[in-house]
Formats: C-alpha cells, sequence, structure tokens
C-alpha cells in the first residue's frame, strides 16, 4: 500500500467510455505494464431516516460505505469531509439492522470495474464507473507502491501520470494538502474516490435531454428534398447519440451508430 | 433468500453475488463455488479465502474469467450465548485456580479494556445500542464494535441468555465516526480481569471501575467489591447443543460460583 492519485479521465471526442478505455490500456501495455487481474470498487449511499431527524435536530447527512476488492476483507464508511472508518465485512451486517435509522438512497450504488496494470514500482488501474446498467465515466488509479509519504513523492508520480495521461494529468489530490508528512493509508484512497464518485453523479445530471425533444436539420446536400429531423436519444450505456427520422415521401426511421 | 442451516460436518450458507443468482458455498477454504439457478448448477468461480470474523463466512471469489466478487452473507447471524455469576473478591483466588485447571492449557491472559455505550434515539420505542471496546493495555489492537439484539425469550428449556450478535473490528476513529452517525454516548467503564478459555467457550472474570472524569481513564474507582464471571459462546445460529455444554461446564464450577441465565428486564 503506498500513495495513490485517483483522478478521472475524461472521454475522447468523438469515442465512447469503453474506447477511451481501450486507448488508455493500449498506451499502457506500450509502455511496458502488464497486466495482472481485475479490480473492482463500489460505494452505496445512505442517508439519515426522516425518523432520526426531528430528534437530532440536525441536516440529515450523507454516509458512504464503500469496498475495494484491493481490500477484500475490509469495508469503508465515511461522511464528506468527516471521518472515514475503517472496519471488517460484518459492518455491511449492521448497516441491515440500522435500515431503520439509515436508508440507502434510491439507486444510488456506485461502483468502478477494470483491469489493474502493474509497471514496475506503479500500479495502474483503469475502471469504467457505471451507475446502474449505464457508463458514466472512466476512473485512472495509480499507485506507488515503496513511498507512504505523499509529499516525498508526488512529483515522481505527477511524472508518471504524464507519461501516459498527457493533458489530461490531474492536479494534487485534496487529500494530499491535508497532511503532509502523514503517511498515506488506504482511507486516503477512498477518500479520492468518494470525491470522484460524486463529481461524476453531478455530471450525470448535465446530460439531461433538452426541453424540445426535436429540431429539423435540413440537410440538402444527403437527402435532396427530404429534411432530417435529430432526435436525442440515451442508449443503453448512457452516451447521448442521435437518431435520424427521415421525413418527406416515405417516413423512414434510422438509427445512427 | 433461503437460508441453509448446518448439517453433518460442512457448513453450507447460501448467499447471493452481485449477479442476482444464489450461490451455494462450502465452508470450508479453497472450494468450488457453484451457482445454483434453478435446478442447473455451474461451476462458477473458486473461493480463494474466507474469513470466519464474526459472521460465518466471507469468501472473496474470483469469477472464472471475470472481475473479482465480493459476496457477504446476508443471513447467517451469529448469537452470543451468556450465564453470568459473581464473586467476592476474596473468592477470586480459589475461582481462578479452578477456571486454571479446567480450562484450555495457556497463559494466563489479563486484560484492560475501556467500553463505551452508545445510543442513536429514533421514533421507536427502544434506542439502538452499540457497544464499542478498546483495549487500554495492547497497543495496535483494534477496536471492537458489538451489537447485541434483544434476548431471545423462546426456548424456556434453553439454558443460556441467547441474543442476536454482530461483531465488528474497526479502526481508531471509532467514537468520532458514531457521533457523526448521530450516536450519543450513554455510559462508560473500565473492565480490569481475566480471560480463559475451553474450546469455543470464553470464561472472564473481571471487575468493572467507575470512570470518575469522563475520558479520563486512569482515575477509575471499583463500582462493588466482587467480580464478575461471564461464560459466553457466540455461534451460528442453528447450534442449540451449545447451551447444554455451557451448563456442563458450568456445573463444574459450583460451589465457587453459580453461573445462571441472567434475565435484562429483571436487573432493569
Amino acid at each position: 500500500m503506498g500513495v495513490t492519485c485517483v483522478s478521472q479521465m475524461p472521454v475522447a471526442e468523438g469515442k465512447s467510455v469503453q474506447q477511451t478505455v481501450e486507448l488508455l490500456t493500449r498506451k499502457l501495455e506500450m509502455l511496458g505494464a502488464e497486466k495482472q487481474g481485475t479490480f473492482c470498487v463500489d460505494c452505496e449511499t445512505y442517508h439519515t431516516a426522516a425518523s432520526t431527524l426531528g430528534s437530532q435536530g440536525q441536516a440529515g447527512k450523507l454516509m458512504y460505505v464503500m469496498h475495494n476488492s484491493e481490500y477484500p476483507l475490509s469495508c469503508f464508511a465515511l461522511f464528506e469531509n468527516g471521518p472515514c472508518l475503517v472496519a471488517d465485512t460484518n459492518f455491511d451486517v449492521l448497516m441491515v439492522k440500522l435500515k431503520g435509522f439509515f436508508q440507502s438512497a434510491k439507486a444510488s450504488k456506485i461502483e468502478t470495474r477494470g483491469t489493474r496494470y502493474q509497471y514496475c514500482d506503479f500500479l495502474v488501474k483503469v475502471g469504467t464507473v457505471t451507475m446502474g446498467p449505464s457508463a458514466r465515466g472512466i476512473s485512472v488509479e495509480v499507485e506507488y507502491g515503496p513511498c507512504v509519504v505523499a509529499s516525498d513523492c508526488w512529483s515522481l508520480l505527477l511524472e508518471f501520470l504524464q507519461s501516459f495521461l498527457g493533458s489530461h494529468t490531474p492536479g494534487a489530490p485534496a487529500v494530499f494538502g491535508n497532511r503532509h508528512d502523514a503517511v498515506y493509508s488506504p482511507a486516503d484512497t477512498m477518500v479520492q474516490y468518494m470525491e470522484l464518485f460524486n463529481k461524476i453523479r453531478k455530471q450525470q445530471q448535465l446530460f439531461q435531454p433538452p426541453s424540445c425533444w426535436a429540431w429539423p436539420v435540413l440537410r440538402n446536400s444527403d437527402y435532396p428534398g427530404r429534411r432530417r429531423l435529430e432526435l436525442p436519444c440515451f442508449r443503453g450505456d448512457g452516451r447521448m447519440g442521435v437518431s435520424l427520422l427521415s421525413v418527406g415521401g416515405k417516413a423512414v426511421c434510422v438509427s445512427s451508430s | 433468500m433461503r437460508s441453509c442451516l448446518p448439517y453433518g460436518g460442512n457448513d453450507f450458507f447460501v448467499l447471493s453475488a452481485p449477479l442476482r443468482r444464489r450461490v451455494a458455498v462450502s465452508r470450508f477454504a479453497r472450494q468450488k463455488i457453484f451457482v445454483r439457478s434453478g435446478k442447473r448448477r455451474e461451476k462458477c468461480c473458486t473461493a480463494q479465502g474466507f474469513s470466519s470474523l464474526g459472521l460465518g463466512v466471507v469468501i472473496v471469489a474470483r469469477k472464472l474469467g471475470g472481475a473479482r466478487v465480493n459476496t457477504v452473507p446476508h443471513f447467517a447471524g451469529r448469537r452470543w450465548n451468556a450465564l453470568g455469576g459473581s464473586v467476592l473478591d476474596h473468592s477470586l483466588e480459589s475461582l481462578i485456580h479452578r477456571l486454571r485447571g479446567l480450562c484450555d492449557n495457556m497463559e494466563p491472559e489479563t486484560f484492560v479494556d475501556h467500553e463505551m455505550v452508545f445510543l442513536l434515539k429514533g421514533q421507536q420505542a427502544s434506542p439502538f445500542v452499540l457497544r464499542a471496546r478498546r483495549s487500554l493495555d495492547r497497543a495496535g489492537a483494534p477496536w471492537h464494535l458489538r451489537y447485541l439484539g434483544q434476548p431471545e425469550m423462546g426456548d424456556k428449556n434453553r439454558h443460556a441468555l441467547v441474543r442476536n450478535c454482530v461483531d465488528i473490528a474497526t479502526s481508531e476513529n471509532l467514537t468520532d465516526f458514531l457521533m457523526e452517525m448521530g450516536f450519543r454516548m450513554d455510559h462508560e467503564f473500565v473492565a480490569r480481569g481475566h480471560l480463559f478459555r475451553k474450546g469455543i467457550m470464553k470464561i472472564v472474570v473481571y471487575k468493572i471501575f467507575r470512570i470518575l472524569v469522563p475520558g479520563n481513564t486512569d482515575n477509575t474507582e471499583a463500582l462493588s467489591l466482587s467480580y464478575l464471571v461471564e461464560l459466553s459462546v457466540v455461534a451460528p445460529a442453528g447450534q442449540d447443543m451449545v447451551s447444554d455444554d455451557m451448563r456442563n461446564f458450568a456445573e463444574q464450577l459450583k460451589p465457587l460460583v453459580h453461573l445462571e441465565k441472567i434475565d435484562p428486564k429483571r436487573l432493569m
């Protein structure tokens, strides 16, 4: 367990999430990284039930319960800007017992799954972040094993990140800034994942369909005498796509790829 | 979610993997995990490790050719069976001597623990109680969080007090986390005493000390002139012969101490 940096890779222009992940993994393989199995990090959200709110007199807080396949017998429970508890997996059973007081937020489970690559002392994990059936983004985690003090190896990590992320290299994570010389722990990695998942959840709200469902686009060069309507639609993997409806003469419905 | 009670020598637990299929698992390590969908059984993954901390089995399994699947048994509860009694201070030595003879051969183990009891009040009549315990004499030991359910009143023939039990090992910031969750500390105390083991039975002889200044565990005062004796077993649900073994062991401690089923309602 060494210093870890978790960041988001934006989806490449005109490509899908899957294709961007493949691009990244190909870059890593060209660098010389070895594939070493798979990983999964998941997160469930709980909020204080209404019945306890009144007596406590405080705004409902969100509690995140996370698991990381790198630490299979542990469970991480954290509050945003609050403490992160590392417990064993019986904590999940306790949450079941506490369901009268803490309710799982609907459709809140978010997870990232992907491949692990080992490159010398670096462990790189590239994963697809999914919420339910749809892919929402790409997570990249890089761990530098030999060092446990963030301030000592951040510049090395940054250089390595630049070698395969290029312009998408992130800045120093907020957790590094808090304690300069403190020993890095897995809880800090989970805090980074929580921040990443929250950012991706908020981004999802940008993919709302416009209030006007269709707008006409006239492309006379392709189909003279016909109008094409481009309608926004959602794919199974959460991408926005365009479906073409050819109007004029005989109406034909065509979906673009 | 159907559960399978343990039978024969192997315990089979039915648990659900994220694939939403029923998975039958053999308790003992390195067994193949079979996915049972309807009547067909297909080999799906291989158990890579297991933990028997508290809740039966947690398996980390690797799906053949796929991602790791973390599976947690949903239903397999454990029960805390207990018998209790007490001895006056001057009888402690003879009790310790008898226990050393009856129990497993091991170095005499003493402990000093600080326990805090937290309550979460909701609209339900009874608050949710959690006990956080930490060791004062063993540096680096994890904190221990325990949930004990209501005593099961079903079987009058059962010789021991039985309560549902969930044990969790946690990191050191447990109290801060519980406060953040909304729990408030109800009371705390220090327990100092001796620990013995016989098979799966744990015998603890301890004295409770009241903490005079909240948070200061050095300044304590004994609550009474006696030691509490507690014989307990944490066993999976469905194993009823445990209380018989406990009663037989308790017989051997008479007349030094009378261990009996304690009805917590009588004490309230």
